[in-house]
Parts: structure tokens; sequence; C-alpha cells
């Protein structure tokens, strides 16, 4: 009798002690003294005197105690880029942002008001894959033999089945084959080679000396460049920059708006963006061959590639 | 899965083929007629295909000409509730009349409608009408000056199929159809092969009505095989591969 | 034989109470939120113009439940909280606040019913997950990871990225700009001027 009472105590004491279920959700952290719990027993845990301060007085450290394979995942957030060239690209910044706001825009909006979404994303679908060369050849650079077959595949379904690119049931569940995602700058990250400093160019936007080799190449490799009378092939780029903008009418102005200082939020944004899309293609390259076809958190292995 | 159904009705397939080579020349219309019945979804799709056909035909107006044709043609079709379907085809096709004219790909366009009634499970009865254009004309220069033109060709078919549903999803059709064909033939100069002074010829085709059988073969995700054969005076036949949304 | 038995269910149920239960808890607990916002931004009842104002009202609550201010702001700063006062601390983590609603407020309200799937949780450390989402919108698909941390049992999220771009990191540069130039108060002015100006 006693030996259960004893077990049922316990049992009661470690109930209540140890399950953080049971702690209380406080809401307003600012007053409370409630301090940041850890799985250990809480009773430990309120022994000890400066724990139980304002969060708001607490020091920021930086984060401790994370496990080995998310150490490039935080690691990487502090990603930077060189910008000798600020005050440069402060005014194309300046003038790309003009350009957006007094010429782009209002034309895509005009567009928008003209023009059905599905025919929006039907021209959109059209010209990404015409983006195929390039991204074939991306993944070929990349040894990334499976996104290859995939972009391949995609190109012969969507072309032939697809009204000659203007569907994309590739990308539909049945199929699942997914647009890769990558271009000749990612290709030169993957290589190894760093990302160089920040450019900002006129009408193009934020890059990188070695994103730049991306704009150039896609040139040569995008079937419209060979269209012949020069009115053609500017006219049809227009209608895919003014079709493409129709669509993400608001994503701009969502984070300047957003932002404290503009110049840096795009910045940063780029940065982190290219970042992780070189990562995500490295971790490809280094994972077995096998059908990856959407981007895998860091591996172990891919920290040793480095940057 | 679905590969055991190909080869199963592989034999089906072959044998059709060899029936259609092998046979004089005759029935026109631009493509196979498909199966009766829609391959879009159920609440209203798209379907998409392209297709290849070799098919012979007799024309005649004061002599018999037999003409020759290889199309190949991308086809856009909507249909919903297994009930209907519009389609519209382009294509290329070239044109041989005998040993005497050969000239290379021309465009045209086809448009089309069926409609579909289902019995039960597993028979069903439908009805189609499908015309054809040619967008420009065949021309050939036979020998020094001596041209035939071919100009203005159309066609207008239109049928009833039986369609019984096997395994797996395969579709077994037949039935009965008839058919309008008309071009304009211009010769420069008499061309006793063909049994033609000079002068220019309304051809109609010999043939009035024909008949059609098929196979419509589920593939994987969403592919479909479509194999047919169509004789009125003679084997025509093709394949095509379909998509549904 | 009863205290036998008695014994070992009373060592079961230890186990069960000691064992922190992570599975599916943090990607649970955001999802949580997030239909609540939509619960919220969707509400029949709630249309028109005058119901914004109290759409916004709920979402504020909501965002004080859902997201560990403090720490999200602590981290926007990183170093340079260490350089703030307490109070000037305090009015940091309300300015941001409210920098964040008037930047997001609009877009959030406008959202129609796009598809939201939360299909992954991936652990960053003991306290840290990262709960991986997408919104499928007509002619996109827009990657969405909430970064939670556990706070006092809870898992409140610290940081959103978006398509890759993490929104502390990308506010942490910002400011680290700032402030590599300027002091604290100048940040604070510079915040209460953005705000206000909207």
């Amino acid at each position: 009798m006693k030996n259960i009472l004893a077990s049922v105590i316990g049992v009661m004491f470690f109930v209540i002690a140890a399950c953080p279920c049971n702690a209380d959700p406080s809401n307003d952290a600012l007053s409370s003294s409630q301090p940041p719990t850890t799985f250990k027993l809480v009773l430990s845990a309120k022994e000890n005197p400066e724990k139980t301060t304002n969060p708001l007085d607490e020091d920021y450290h930086e984060d401790e105690n994370l496990d080995e394979y998310a150490n490039n995942e935080i690691k990487e957030e502090r990603v930077d880029i060189a910008d000798p060239l600020e005050s440069v690209n402060r005014v194309t910044h300046q003038f790309n942002d003009k350009l957006y706001f007094w010429a782009v825009k209002p034309v895509a909006q005009g567009y928008k008001e003209v023009v059905p979404e599905s025919a929006r994303i039907s021209v959109k679908n059209f010209f990404s894959n015409l983006g195929f060369p390039a991204r074939f050849l991306s993944c070929l650079l990349q040894a990334d033999l499976s996104g290859a077959a995939t972009e391949a595949r995609r190109f012969t379904i969507n072309t032939v089945w697809g009204i000659g690119g203007l569907l994309d049931p590739s990308s539909g569940k049945e199929l699942n084959l997914q647009e890769q995602n990558t271009d000749l700058g990612q290709t030169l990250g993957v290589w190894g080679i760093g990302q160089g400093f920040y450019i900002v160019w006129p009408v193009f936007g934020p890059s990188t000396p070695r994103d730049t080799v991306s704009i150039a190449g896609n040139y040569f490799l995008d079937p419209v460049a060979y269209l012949n009378p020069w009115s053609a092939r500017m006219g049809v780029n227009v209608l895919d920059k003014v079709n493409a903008a129709s669509l993400r009418i608001g994503d701009y102005e969502a984070l300047k708006d957003a932002a404290v200082d503009p110049y840096v939020a795009f910045r940063d944004a780029y940065v982190q963006y290219r970042y992780k899309r070189v990562k995500a293609r490295q971790a490809k390259w280094s994972s077995s061959p096998g059908p990856a076809e959407t981007s895998v958190p860091a591996n172990p292995e891919s920290s040793k590639r480095g940057q | 899965m679905k590969r055991h159904c190909l080869i199963k009705y592989l034999a089906i397939i072959v044998l059709t083929f060899l029936f259609c080579f092998t046979s004089p020349p005759a029935a026109t219309a631009v493509g196979l007629f498909g199966a009766p019945q829609t391959v879009s979804r159920d609440d209203g799709g798209l379907n998409t295909a392209i297709g290849y056909r070799y098919y012979e035909d007799v024309y005649n107006d004061a002599a018999d000409i037999r003409f020759r044709q290889n199309e190949v043609y991308s086809q856009v079709a909507y249909g919903a509730k297994n009930t209907w379907e519009a389609y519209a085809r382009i294509g290329v096709a070239d044109l041989k009349i005998e040993d005497v004219f050969k000239d290379n790909e021309t465009f045209f366009a086809t448009l089309g409608a069926k409609g579909f009634y289902t019995l039960n499970d597993q028979f069903g009865i439908g009805a189609f009408v499908q015309g054809t254009y040619y967008l420009s004309d065949f021309n050939d220069t036979v020998s020094r000056n001596k041209k035939i033109a071919i100009d203005h060709l159309w066609d207008v078919n239109c049928g009833i199929g039986f369609q019984m549903t096997l395994a797996c999803g395969t579709r077994l059709y037949a039935g009965p159809y008839v058919y309008y064909s008309e071009a304009e033939m211009s010769l420069s100069s008499r061309k006793a092969t063909l049994g033609y002074k000079a002068g220019d010829f309304s051809l109609e085709n010999k043939s009035l009505a024909g008949g059609f059988a098929g196979l419509d073969i589920p593939l994987t995700k969403g592919f479909r095989l479509n194999v047919e054969g169509q004789y009125a005076d003679s084997f025509s036949a093709g394949a095509a591969i379909s998509y549904s949304y | 034989m009863k205290k036998h038995f008695i014994r070992l269910f009373a060592i079961f149920v230890i186990l069960i109470f000691s064992v922190p239960v992570y599975a599916g808890a943090p990607l649970d607990s955001v999802k949580k939120c997030v239909n609540e916002v939509i619960g919220i931004v969707g509400n029949p009842k709630l249309k028109g113009e005058a119901a914004k104002e109290i759409k916004k009202e709920k979402l504020r609550v909501l965002y004080k439940e859902m997201f560990d201010e403090i720490e999200f702001s602590k981290r926007t700063l990183a170093r340079n909280w260490n350089k703030f006062t307490p109070d000037q601390r305090k009015e940091f983590v309300n300015l941001f606040e409210q920098v964040l609603e008037k930047a997001y407020g609009d877009k959030v309200l406008s959202y129609t019913n796009e598809k939201v799937e939360f299909y992954k949780e991936s652990k960053l450390s003991e306290d840290q997950f990262e709960v991986q989402s997408k919104i499928i919108t007509s002619s996109k698909e827009v990657p969405v990871f909430y970064r939670v941390i556990n706070s006092n049992g809870k898992w409140k999220v610290y940081d959103v990225v978006v398509e890759n771009v993490s929104l502390v990191q990308n506010y942490r540069t910002q400011f680290n700009d700032i402030l590599a130039k300027d002091n604290p108060a100048k940040l604070l002015e510079i915040l209460r001027k953005k705000v206000s100006t909207h």
C-alpha cells in the first residue's frame, strides 16, 4: 500500500515538474518574469537568480548549442557581400526604381487590365519553355544529369502536348517534372567561384560579376535572340518582361515598403537568395545521383564544398 | 501496370498496320477520327495530341486518280462529361499522285466535333463530324513546262461509332462513315498516264462511304495511344498520342 | 503481482511525461496560428473597409501570440542589441512591430483563398525548428519557412524565410548599416519617422 502511494506521488511530482506542456503560457512576455525554459527540470532553472530577468534586459548572444548539421543553416544567414561601388550602385538603384514606377509598372498594369490572368500565365509558360537551353546546359555543367533529363522531358512534353509551350502539363502533380531553377551564374557558384561584389545594372537590376555571366550567357542561349528583324526581337522581349511584371506587381513595392533602407534591403535579399540557390545546387552535386526534384536542405557533405 | 495492356493489344495494332499498307488507296479525311468518347476528364478538360496518318485516296472526274498522303498534325481539344468534344488540328501533309506528281509539305487545318452516349459500363455509341481544308495548293512541275496543280483540297466526314471498353480502360471502336472530298486539278498539258487532257478538272472522291475501326489505349500518367484504320476504297491508318489535362 | 503492475504503470507514466514530445508540435503550432490568421482574414462577417480595423486588431493579438517579438527584434539587431538601453529596447520592439504591420498588414488582408500547405519540419537545435510551408497561387508557388523557438513551452516564430530570404537577416543588414554610422537613438528616430509617414 505504502509503495503504491509513493509511486503515485512520484508520478505526480514528475508530471507537474517536468512536463513543459503544463507550464503557463505567458502571453505578455514584456512584463512577466517567466524565463525561457529548456527541457531540464524547471526547478533547477528557477533556482538560478540570473535567469529570472526580463527578456528585454537580456543581452544578445550568438546561438549556442546548435546541432552539428544545423550549423550551416544558421551560419549562412550572416552572408555578406562587398559593396565597393555602393555610391554608384545607389544611384543606379534609384534609376531602376524610377524606371519601375514610371515606365514598367503603368504598362504592366494596363496590360494586366486588358489581358486575363490565364492568358498571361500561358505567355509566361511560353517564355519559360524557351529558357530550356540555358537551364539544360546549366544542369549539365553542374553534373546534374537527372535535372538535365527532367528539363529535356519538360521541353518535349510542354512543346508537343502543351500547345507549343503555352501550357505546362509537366508541372502538374501527375507528371511532376519541375522546372530546374538554375542558371549559369549558379553553375559558376557550384564550381566554387565566389559572389564577388555587388553591382546594380541599369534595367537588369541587382547582380554580381559571377551572375552577370548568367545574364550574358542567357542572351546567347535564348532562342529569341536569333529572331531576325531587330524590331521583332525587341517586341518579343518587351512582351516577355511586361508579362512577367504583370504577374508580380506588388512584390517589389512590398519589399520596398517593408524596408528601412530599400537599397540595403534589396542587396541583402538578392545576396541571400543567390547564396541559398547555390547551396541547394551544391547539395544536389554532392548527393547521390538520385532524382531529388525539390531542393534539399544542406547536407553535412556540402559544407566541405565551402562557399 | 499499364504496360501489359499495351502488349496485350500489340497483336491487334500490328495486324491493323499490316492491313493498311497492303491495300489499294482509298478514303479521305485528315487524321484519325478517334474514339467516339472524349479522352478529356469528366468535369471538362483540355486534351492535346500529336498524330500521324498515312492515307490513300481515289479521286475521280474523267478517270480514277490515286492520291497518297503522309500527314502529321497537332491537335487541341476540349471535352466534358464523357459526352462531347470539340477539336481543332493544324498539320502538314505531302501529296503523291500515282508516279507522276509529288509535292511536299502543305499546311492544313481541321475542325471537328463528336458526341457520345453511354449505353452501359462497357458500351456506348457516338457520332462525329469533321472537316479539313488545305491552306495552300500543291504544285508540281512534271517535265519542262508540264505543270500539275491541285488546289482547294477540302473534305468533310461524318460517321457513327460503336465503342466497347475493354480491360485497363482500353477502348475498341468501329463504325461506318460518309464523306465528301473535292479538289481542283489543273493540268498544263495532257497527261496520258493519268488519263487526262490539259485543262481544269474538278475531282471528287470516288466512294461516298467507308468504315473505320481503332483502339484507344491508356499509357502512363495521362497519355493515351490511339491507333486507327479507315477503309473506303482501300485502307488508311494512323496513330496518335494524346495527353489529357 | 498487482504491485509489480502498478510500478510498471508508474514508470510508463513517468516516461510519457518526462520525454518531450516533439513530433509535429512545432508544425502543428504554426499551422494552427496560420489557419487562425486565414480565418480572421477570410471571415465573411467582416467584410468592407470598416471591418478592416477590427481585423487588424485581431491580427495584432494573434501576432503577439504567434511571434516571439523580443527574440524576433533582438535578432534583427544582433550584437547591436547590447548597445540599447532597456527603454530603447522596449521602444524598438514596439516600433519594429509597427513597421511590420504597416508593411505587411495590407498584404495579409488581401489574402484570397490561396492554398497554404505545410509539408515539413526540420530540427535546427534543441529548441529551434524550421517549419516549411508553401503558398500556392495561380501563377506560382512561394515557399515560406517559419523558424520557431521554444518559449515557455510554446513554439513561437522568431524568423520568417520567404523564398530563401530571411526576414531577420534582411533587417539585420539594414540596421547594421545604419548603426555602423549612427547611434541607437538615431535608428529609433528613423523607425518612428517611417511608421508615421504611412
